[in-house]
């Protein structure tokens, strides 16, 4: 992806190898300011290993990987001057309150202001006032978030940020990152579940043993991955006739009949089905949601 | 950017309630024994009694004497007692201080922040060494305190060496076991690197008054830095504060180059 001057993360062979495990080999990744780039993978694909080299807390075997124009090993205070990060096991001192955890966890940002944190925190829905062993797991993520979200930073990496959250709160905080992305901030954040992201992000990088197995705009993967239909013909003596005119369609695959039904799985664009059927008599027609795992897998 | 301090000040509010505490039970412990010396003063029958005991165990437990000022301070307090509880306390704190938090997870989001991990290890250096200086203060106030009560007829100035000196070897211990634990990530490691070192060269510095050929490796236990001038009796040694706070430093610089070149655990 030519982002040039604009890429906020560019690796280039990056690999960390531990040993015989784990580990990631020959990522070339770019994250262009604005954007929010869902590393997605399974447990141990590299995800975490990926974002902790960004930041320095590890070190590469080979490549490297620069962040705003700065090498993440030689210039680790300036990259760590322009990017937050909520680390994927979130850990915080149970006998401190929220607002001294903040502190704790901020103190070097010194641009952040307490009406920054405040601002935040409310939107969450936190009490920074309360003990953070008296939080629930949630709060606590929650606490994690204030603390990657309340600085100014050109870089947000966030490792699984919605663990924990409830649906509402992972909505507001797909809210707050697409109002940073707006803003300029680039984005990176990891989830394992595909379905999660997608309503945040705007490309996707599937890794996978450590390496990048395809990176792609969400958009093209939705066109590319596979929904599964019904239709229900109002007449049952039409189940076949609808089964064969759909069959032979670009795009369609896996027609099948279930009792008054015709099933099947599709791709791309349904105007040609829609128009197929449209002489039948329909009683009913529903497509599932995209499942985007299938995209990468099939 | 030095004068903010922020990891310094962090970790020793994290810690305010338990180094308190630390404080209170050090000083009531120094004063505690202190208060007792005018019932075993006036009873030289336990001086006998400690003349029996064979040179090194008197070595080990810090002298000739048990009713004299001195004696009885090095016996009950300096020479074991009291060094022991502060090594507790400097040698956890020194293990804790890096490894601690990596083992606990929170080492990561500290060091999101923009700091070097260098600067990172001062600052957290400098805590362990502030904790330590509060025991100091807590065992001058309580050995000071009681001087004139007890009867403690020794020099204001010879009380503070002693507690200075003791406080050194802590701080070198301690932060030889930051270096330790933070080298290895791992707090036992420091631990047990510290504690171990400090046993031995303790049974050596105890042995090397009465085993010749041990007199050799007597400069290399701190324990000779700390009392083979006997501070008690003759107050500061130049040459011991010197051989302490270098040792202190090496420690600090040692840890922070091992600290800085490697993979944090995740």
């Amino acid at each position: 992806m030519g982002i040039g001057t604009n890429a906020a993360v560019e690796a280039r062979g990056l690999s960390k190898s531990y040993g015989r495990a784990r580990g990631i080999t020959g990522v070339d990744l770019d994250v262009a300011s604005g954007e929010v780039l869902a590393l997605v993978g399974a447990n141990g694909a590299g995800k975490t290993t990926f974002m902790r080299l960004l930041l320095d807390f590890i070190r590469p075997t080979s490549g490297a990987v620069k962040v705003l124009g700065f090498d993440s090993v030689h210039d680790s205070v300036e990259v760590r001057r322009r990017t937050t990060y909520l680390p994927g096991e979130l850990v915080i001192p149970s006998r401190i309150t929220g607002e001294e955890a903040v502190r704790r966890f901020t103190f070097a940002r010194h641009d952040l202001r307490a009406d920054q944190v405040r601002a935040i925190a409310e939107r969450i829905h936190l009490d920074l006032s309360r003990r953070v062993g008296d939080l629930s797991k949630g709060n606590k993520q929650k606490l994690g978030l204030v603390i990657a979200l309340a600085p100014r930073a050109d870089l947000l990496v966030l490792d699984e940020p919605t663990s924990g959250l409830d649906p509402l709160l992972q909505r507001v905080f797909g809210d707050l990152v697409k109002e940073r992305a707006a803003d300029g901030t680039a984005i990176l954040l990891s989830s394992h579940v595909m379905s999660e992201v997608e309503q945040i992000a705007t490309r996707v990088a599937l890794l996978r043993d450590g390496r990048v197995a395809v990176v792609d705009d969400i958009a093209a993967i939705r066109e590319r991955s596979r929904r599964r239909g019904r239709l229900r013909p109002r007449d049952p003596s039409d189940l076949a006739a609808v089964a064969d005119a759909i069959r032979s369609l670009p795009g369609v695959s896996d027609v099948g009949l279930e009792a008054d039904v015709v099933t099947f799985a599709c791709t791309g664009d349904m105007d040609a089905l829609l128009k197929q059927v449209a002489s039948f008599g329909i009683a009913a027609f529903d497509v599932a949601h995209a499942e985007l795992e299938d995209a990468f897998f099939a | 950017m030095i004068g903010s301090l922020g990891v310094t000040r962090s970790d020793l509010r994290l810690r305010r309630t338990s180094l308190i505490l630390w404080f209170v039970a050090v000083t009531v412990l120094v004063a505690g024994i202190a208060a007792i010396y005018p019932t075993v003063r006036s009873n030289p029958s336990l001086d006998s009694i400690y003349g029996d005991l064979s040179p090194t165990v008197q070595a080990l437990l810090g002298g000739a004497s048990l009713t004299s000022p001195s004696g009885y301070l090095n016996t009950q307090l300096f020479a074991f007692f009291l060094p022991a509880v502060l090594l507790v306390f400097a040698i956890g704190r020194g293990a804790s201080s890096i490894a601690g938090e990596e083992e606990d997870r929170t080492l990561d989001l500290l060091l999101a922040q923009p700091l070097a991990r260098g600067r990172l290890y001062a600052e957290k250096a400098l805590a362990v060494l502030i904790g330590v200086v509060t025991l100091i203060v807590g065992s001058v106030v309580g050995v000071v305190a009681l001087r004139q009560p007890a009867d403690l007829t020794l020099p204001y100035v010879n009380l503070v060496a002693v507690c200075v000196q003791m406080g050194l070897m802590c701080a070198a211990l301690g932060l030889g076991a930051q270096a330790v634990a933070a080298a290895s990530g791992r707090r036992v490691v420091g631990i047990a690197a510290s504690a171990g070192y400090t046993f031995v060269s303790y049974i050596v510095y105890g042995l090397s008054a009465t085993v010749h050929p041990l007199s050799y490796v007597r400069p290399f236990t701190l324990w000779r830095w700390y009392l083979g001038g006997d501070p008690l009796t003759s107050g500061f040694g130049i040459e011991e504060l010197l051989v302490l706070a270098g040792v202190c430093i090496a420690m600090v610089a040692v840890g922070t180059q091992a600290f800085r070149r490697r993979d944090l655990h995740a």
